[in-house]
């Protein structure tokens, strides 16, 4: 009965999750779980996120020479290229110059995966579809009314809302349909390290963290027993 | 024997008995030699509870317990400071594996009868500690000033509003504003860090003494202090070093591999250990919304949140009464040693009524976690209402089924 | 029927062997008196002729144990009563086991102790600073803040270097191969502004005229603290508190800005 008890405790434990699943006009957001070790990828999503969302969006936590170390970046080209403005220095946070708070209400995006989930942002980007009942002509399934523009429609071309509710592609962008998910998950990995750049050494070294303290468990359980003969 | 030795411990002993304590309540102290991996939760909670002072003093050097600074300062400690974010996850998992622990301990109690006569006062320092543990949790869990803290700590506060008369006043007066704001979380950080802290390590070490003075018990219930040698030591014993503490260190590894899996891999345990609104700073104007309490708090939200009804002819609101309820549930445990009636410890050796009191207690307590962290709704509320009475009976009947029912006899040795 | 001293009602059995009953339990209790020990307990039954019965088992068992003690009578615990005698895989376990605790807590420390480090943002701050040298004019002195303290940067004039040879006998540590004004370009020095005897913010005095402190005073610093002197140069003169020559900071010359501190 006992065991039983323990088993049940273990189970429940396990069985759930926090919160319920919350997608905005979508009953499920599409599954993605960002990956920080992929260098290439960061460093793709690193160009995405200078291209189209630096001009509104600030990083206002990350700094650039962190960028540079955990990116492998070679540092003229975060100077030269990156910064561009001549009093930023490579030890500033990526803000661009903005304000705190954007004039236009842009938020600042360092957390924003970890407020919303990975899943959430993924989904989020890729499902604008034009709407011309919204000032910025653009509408979003996940964010209904969501006040941002759809800045990627250059690469994802147009989309629209068919009667039954689903997206379709009205017009070519100069991404295929993969190029582009495959684009997006680059920038939510990007963003998914921003939002904690120790991740990628907290990931790397817990293993032999673990590897140690079992190890640790193996010695010391064969000291234990050692002595707990004379229990007997 | 000590004290006469020509060494720097034996000069030390002539003026200090250190040696002689150490052994009397220390490495000779006699416990019983048989116990099971319950007994093992003690020992992992002191763990526990150094990890916690320890990353605690590391994160009160870099963090700033002002309303502007708070959050910022939280992720300066996950970002630029050197292994900042080390600390600040050993911190938050330890937090959650304190209650695991404490959950695990008391019902260890509750099975073994380790609050009966004569370990009365164990009982109760351990139940302060609970107490305790889950004022200090809630306090910490205010200080990174993210949303779900300040709305967390904003349905708790209005809890206190809720008594009758005093209520408005009270909780004014424990923010220190009007509403809850950054004067409040000075004051929580100085309780969190200072006050609480000193409480239970006081309280830790009387629920210690109180044990060495009684014995430690054991999963039969048999009392070791009845046969003994000629040195006055029980023949069921054996010393604490190095049966126990050997006996421990396994135990801590295990404990380390689940915890540092955590700590790498799942810090934020789904949203259980640290919630995703967590991530915004505190917004007074916004509600995240879910508001779910850590997964800890989670069966006794539930309580709070199963009473929808009041009592109208007192002039008692359905708020105040959950309240109420919600104190009793846990000022409830404080009484255990006098509600059992048994003549026997262990579970083992009571009779029916008593395995099923567990049982019903233990599953009522995890469907009530559950559904803590769930948004109400109307089936959830009567699940939740239903097993708020399966929570209580088994102590308010205790008195009644352990005088009656049938016992085993329990063995004279272990 | 017999009462005890608390006014229970005993059966009497046998000598030092009753049966009574409790306020509150339904059962029959018994009492025992074995060389003088009094034994009470609950006997679980509600029969009488059972609990007699109970009884009997319970003092022959009494007996037994009793007489056994008697027997051992160095009686121990009984972990201590058959040691185990394996002294080498012991030990060897000992070791392991202590190296692995070491290793533990060197591993715990490590983290904790680098914590103290400078972290990103006090680097960020500590980053190194410009410092745009066309407009000090030859004999003027600029502070420039650097890691919160002050940077003395002073264009030498063609005076002044020519002076700093002449004072090489009165300073303890000419140093002469940091070159004549103590940096990599001629014209300029630049020098922590903390005297190095107990960090006062030495004075600036580039006057060529005798002092209260110094008759032949050629131009240099003067510590009010403690009454140190140093010449242009920061070199610290003979007999005085200071220990040692006023730091120089890292720093870099790129045209005609000067850069305080490493470059990253
Ligand atoms: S501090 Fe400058 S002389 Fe003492």
């Amino acid at each position: 009965m006992k065991k039983l008890l323990l088993i049940l405790l273990i189970l429940s434990s396990y069985g759930f999750s926090a919160g319920e699943n919350n997608c905005g006009s979508l009953e499920k957001c599409d599954a993605f779980s960002s990956n920080v070790h992929d260098l290439y990828s960061l460093q793709r999503g690193l160009g995405i996120y200078m291209n189209y969302c630096a001009s509104c969006h600030t990083l206002k936590l990350l700094r650039w020479n962190r960028l540079q170390k955990d990116l492998v970046i070679p540092e003229n080209i975060i100077t030269e290229e990156l910064i561009r403005t001549p009093d930023t220095k490579i030890a500033d946070h990526m803000t661009f110059g903005m304000p705190d708070v954007s004039p236009i209400g842009a938020p600042d995006l360092t957390l924003r995966t970890r407020v919303r989930g990975d899943e959430w942002i993924y989904t989020y980007l890729r499902t604008f579809y034009e709407d011309p009942s919204q000032t910025s002509g653009s509408n979003n399934l996940v964010y209904v009314g969501t006040a941002m523009p759809n800045v990627l429609a250059g690469l994802q071309g147009n989309q629209a809302l068919d009667t039954g509710g689903t997206l379709v592609s009205i017009s070519e962008g100069s991404m295929t349909a993969e190029e582009f998910d495959d684009s997006m998950k680059d920038l939510v990995n990007f963003l998914a390290y921003a939002a904690e750049p120790a991740r990628i050494t907290r990931e790397k070294n817990g293993v032999f963290v673990i590897l140690f303290f079992i190890v640790f468990t193996a010695v010391m359980n064969l000291l234990y027993r050692e002595y707990a003969k004379e229990l007997k | 024997m000590a004290s006469e030795k020509n060494t720097i411990m034996g000069w030390v002993d002539r003026r200090l008995p250190v040696t002689e304590n150490l052994e009397r309540h220390l490495t000779k102290h006699p416990v019983p030699k048989k116990v099971n991996f319950f007994y093992l939760f003690g020992a992992l909670l002191m763990v526990v509870f150094m990890i916690q002072v320890v990353t605690g003093i590391w994160l009160m050097m870099f963090y700033t317990n002002t309303e502007e600074g708070a959050f910022a300062s939280v992720e300066y400690i996950m970002r630029d400071v050197e292994y900042g974010w080390l600390m600040r996850y050993m911190h938050s998992t330890g937090a959650s594996a304190f209650f695991f622990l404490m959950y695990f301990h008391m019902f260890r109690g509750l099975l073994y009868g380790s609050y009966q006569k004569p370990k009365e006062l164990v009982w109760l320092f351990g139940c302060f500690l609970l107490f305790l543990l889950m004022a200090e949790g809630f306090l910490g869990y205010v200080l990174p000033w993210g949303q779900m803290s300040y709305w967390a700590a904003n349905v708790i506060l209005s809890l206190f509003g809720a008594i009758p008369f005093i209520g408005p006043d009270l909780q004014v007066w424990i923010q220190g504003d009007f509403v809850l704001s950054g004067i409040t979380l000075s004051r929580f950080f100085a309780l969190h860090v200072v006050v609480v802290p000193l409480l239970m390590i006081a309280l830790v070490v009387f629920h210690i003494f109180a044990l060495h003075e009684v014995g430690a018990g054991n999963p039969e219930g048999v009392d070791i202090e009845k046969y003994r040698d000629k040195k006055g030591m029980p023949l069921d014993g054996a010393p604490f070093h190095p049966y126990k503490t050997f006996g421990a260190l396994p135990a801590i590894g295990i404990f380390f591999i689940v915890f540092f899996a955590i700590v790498f891999f799942a810090p934020t345990g789904g949203g259980y250990f640290i919630e995703k609104p967590n991530f915004e700073e505190a917004n007074f104007l916004k509600t995240p919304e879910h508001i779910a309490p850590v997964w800890y708090y989670a069966p006794f939200y539930s309580i709070l949140r199963a009473v929808t009804f009041g009592i109208p002819f007192l002039g008692i609101t359905s708020k105040f009464l959950g309240f109420i309820i919600f104190a009793a549930s846990i000022a409830i445990l404080f009484v255990v040693p006098w509600l059992d009636r048994s003549n026997v410890q262990s579970i083992r050796y009571k009779g029916m009524y008593s395995k099923i009191a567990m049982i019903l207690f233990a599953a009522s307590f995890i469907t009530l976690g559950y559904l803590g962290t769930k948004p109400v709704n109307e089936l959830r509320t009567i699940i939740a209402q239903i097993c708020t009475v399966f929570y209580f009976a088994p102590f308010i009947l205790m008195p009644i089924y352990t005088k009656y029912e049938k016992t085993l006899e329990v063995p004279d040795r272990l | 029927m017999s009462k005890n001293k608390q006014g229970k009602k005993h059966i009497h059995i046998l000598d030092g062997m009753s049966l009574y009953k409790r306020d509150k339990s339904p059962f029959y209790w018994g009492y025992l008196n074995v060389g003088g020990e009094i034994y009470k307990k609950s006997l679980k039954t509600r029969d009488k002729r059972e609990a007699e019965k109970f009884l009997f088992e319970w003092k022959s068992k009494l007996l037994l144990d009793k007489s056994l003690n008697k027997l051992n009578g160095n009686l121990e615990m009984d972990v201590l009563k058959n040691p185990v005698v394996n002294n080498t895989r012991r030990k060897a376990l000992m070791i392991t086991s202590s190296l692995m605790g070491a290793v533990t807590v060197a591993g715990f420390a490590v983290p904790f102790l680098s914590a103290w480090n400078p972290s990103e943002r006090a680097k960020a701050l500590g980053a190194s600073v410009k410092f745009d040298l066309s407009k000090l004019e030859p004999g003027a002195m600029a502070v420039v803040e650097w890691r919160r303290t002050p940077i003395f940067v002073v264009h030498q004039t063609p005076k002044a270097l020519e002076n700093l040879p002449k004072l090489n006998n009165r300073v303890t540590d000419p140093v002469l191969s940091e070159g004549v004004a103590r940096s990599t370009n001629e014209k300029f020095t630049v020098l922590k502004g903390v005297c190095t005897h107990l960090s006062c913010a030495p004075k600036y005095h580039p006057e060529i005229e005798p002092k209260a402190w110094d008759e032949q005073w050629l131009g240099g610093f003067f510590c009010p603290c403690h009454g140190s002197k140093f010449d242009l140069a920061g070199r610290v003169y003979k007999g005085v508190p200071a220990p040692t020559n006023l730091e120089v900071p890292p720093h870099t010359f790129e045209g005609d800005t000067l850069i305080i501190g490493e470059l990253t």
